[in-house]
């Protein structure tokens, strides 16, 4: 999954030059984990053999690539191009880690609700009361033992808990304290 | 081992920082073990700043949840953002008298039974990372002596963290740091994957986590990873170990 942002020819066609090829940004930030930031294509380009003529071929000097993922959960990449070199702009970066972090989020219910139509996940990203005392640790822990509870991808926990929270309009952290002092259990059974 | 020895050995684990294969989350749990075992304080933990200067805990000298939910709390108020807003020394804090300072996070505290917290930035030049946070349960002052050796824990631990990239850009730093902060979410998700399949608690899973990264010499996030997506290679990590026969 790409996320494209730039002008949308090409966009599109850095993305199939990087499918093709199997080289660039794109795919190093997906494997890495890590964002890929290339601000001048001309100095760190041979990097990427044949990605990085055939991107230049295109005007392309400057590229920007974030992995969209929450820890093991990975659903794609973010790239951002532009016609000109230089680095992104102050805070541009952590603009764009924000971006990708609301967008991961997104997709990840998303590609839950495209597989399950009308489930039990109904509800967006947005749902699922974040209070202040968001004690994230929790939260992921919870993600790993209702993954293994039900035998669902990481992915699919998270909705889960999610939705469960929405449903019984709870904080996500208060559900996930619950689940892993194991008074809450998310087997088949549950809902 | 003398004090000198451990110390001197702190010192060369944070030399390594600068080899290629660095593992951040690795790097600075067992510098959070160094500081308990070095000075006078009961438990350690570094918080790293991400790229919106939200400070988020990356690794403490004990899973324990109540240790870590401390340092979640500093994210609003405590120790922790002073240092690392101010770039200066938070020490000495008396958690009975910093009720009003930082609520929250003093009554946690003490709840806990912690008497003091400290923290120390993480700090090149004009550049802050983040903080090194120190409780004590007993009451009283740091010593001038623990200060500065875990101020030089702290700055060498920076330098290291730093080091890593060639051009020292803020997209760099923000990047290095992201990855850690992936890090830390993998290994919880890790830590609750192993929890449910094994039936023991989040606590005693990151300890077996732990070992098996070292027995094996892989990288505690490498494994974390392959814990959290179940796959076959963490087989006999997720398994519970079968009845073996002594050998005689």
């Amino acid at each position: 999954m790409v996320l494209a942002w730039g002008d949308e020819a090409v966009s599109a066609e850095l993305e199939d030059l990087q499918f093709t090829l199997g080289q660039g940004p794109g795919p190093d930030a997906a494997a890495g984990g890590a964002a890929v930031l290339v601000p001048d294509l001309a100095v760190t380009g041979a990097r990427w053999p044949q990605f990085a003529p055939a991107a230049a071929v295109l005007g392309v000097c400057a590229v920007f690539a974030l992995p969209l993922r929450i820890g093991a959960i990975g659903v794609g990449v973010l790239v951002a191009h532009r016609v000109t070199p230089g680095p992104l702009a102050d805070g541009g970066f952590a603009d764009a880690v924000a971006l990708a972090e609301a967008v991961t989020l997104l997709l990840i219910h998303q590609q839950s609700a495209a597989a399950d139509p009308g489930g039990r996940t109904q509800t967006g990203p947005q749902q699922g009361r974040t209070g202040p005392e968001t004690y994230r640790a929790q939260v992921h822990q919870a993600t790993g033992m209702i993954s293994a509870q039900l035998g669902v991808s990481l992915a699919e926990a998270l909705v889960r808990l999610r939705a469960h929270a929405y449903a019984g309009d709870r904080l996500i952290a208060e559900v996930a304290a619950e689940v892993v002092a194991r008074r809450l259990y998310f087997g088949e059974s549950d809902d | 081992m003398t004090r000198e020895e451990q110390l001197a050995e702190a010192f060369v684990e944070a030399a390594d920082t600068l080899v290629d294969d660095f593992d951040v989350i690795e790097f600075l749990h067992t510098l959070a073990a160094r500081c308990v075992q070095l000075l006078d304080v009961d438990a350690a933990g570094i918080m790293l700043a991400d790229g919106n200067g939200q400070l988020h805990a990356t690794a403490a000298s004990s899973e324990n949840a109540r240790l870590l939910e401390l340092f979640e709390l500093q994210a609003d108020a405590g120790p922790c953002l002073d240092a690392f807003h101010t770039g200066d020394q938070v020490v000495n804090a008396d958690l009975e008298a910093s009720q009003q300072r930082w609520p929250r996070f003093a009554e946690a505290a003490q709840a806990t039974g912690y008497a003091s917290a400290h923290a120390l930035p993480l700090r090149l030049r004009s550049t802050v990372i983040g903080a090194l946070n120190l409780f004590c349960a007993r009451p009283g002052a740091l010593s001038l002596a623990d200060v500065r050796t875990g101020q030089a824990l702290a700055d060498v631990a920076t330098i290291g963290i730093l080091a890593q990239r060639s051009a020292q850009q803020a997209e760099l730093l923000t990047t290095q740091l992201q990855q850690a902060l992936t890090s830390r979410v993998t290994i919880e998700q890790a830590k609750g994957v192993l929890a449910e399949r094994r039936q023991i608690t989040v606590d005693e899973a990151f300890a077996l986590l732990r070992t098996h990264a070292r027995d094996h010499n892989l990288h505690l996030s490498d494994l974390a990873r392959q814990v959290a997506n179940g796959s076959s290679t963490a087989a006999d990590l997720l398994h519970a170990p079968k009845q073996t026969t002594v050998e005689t």
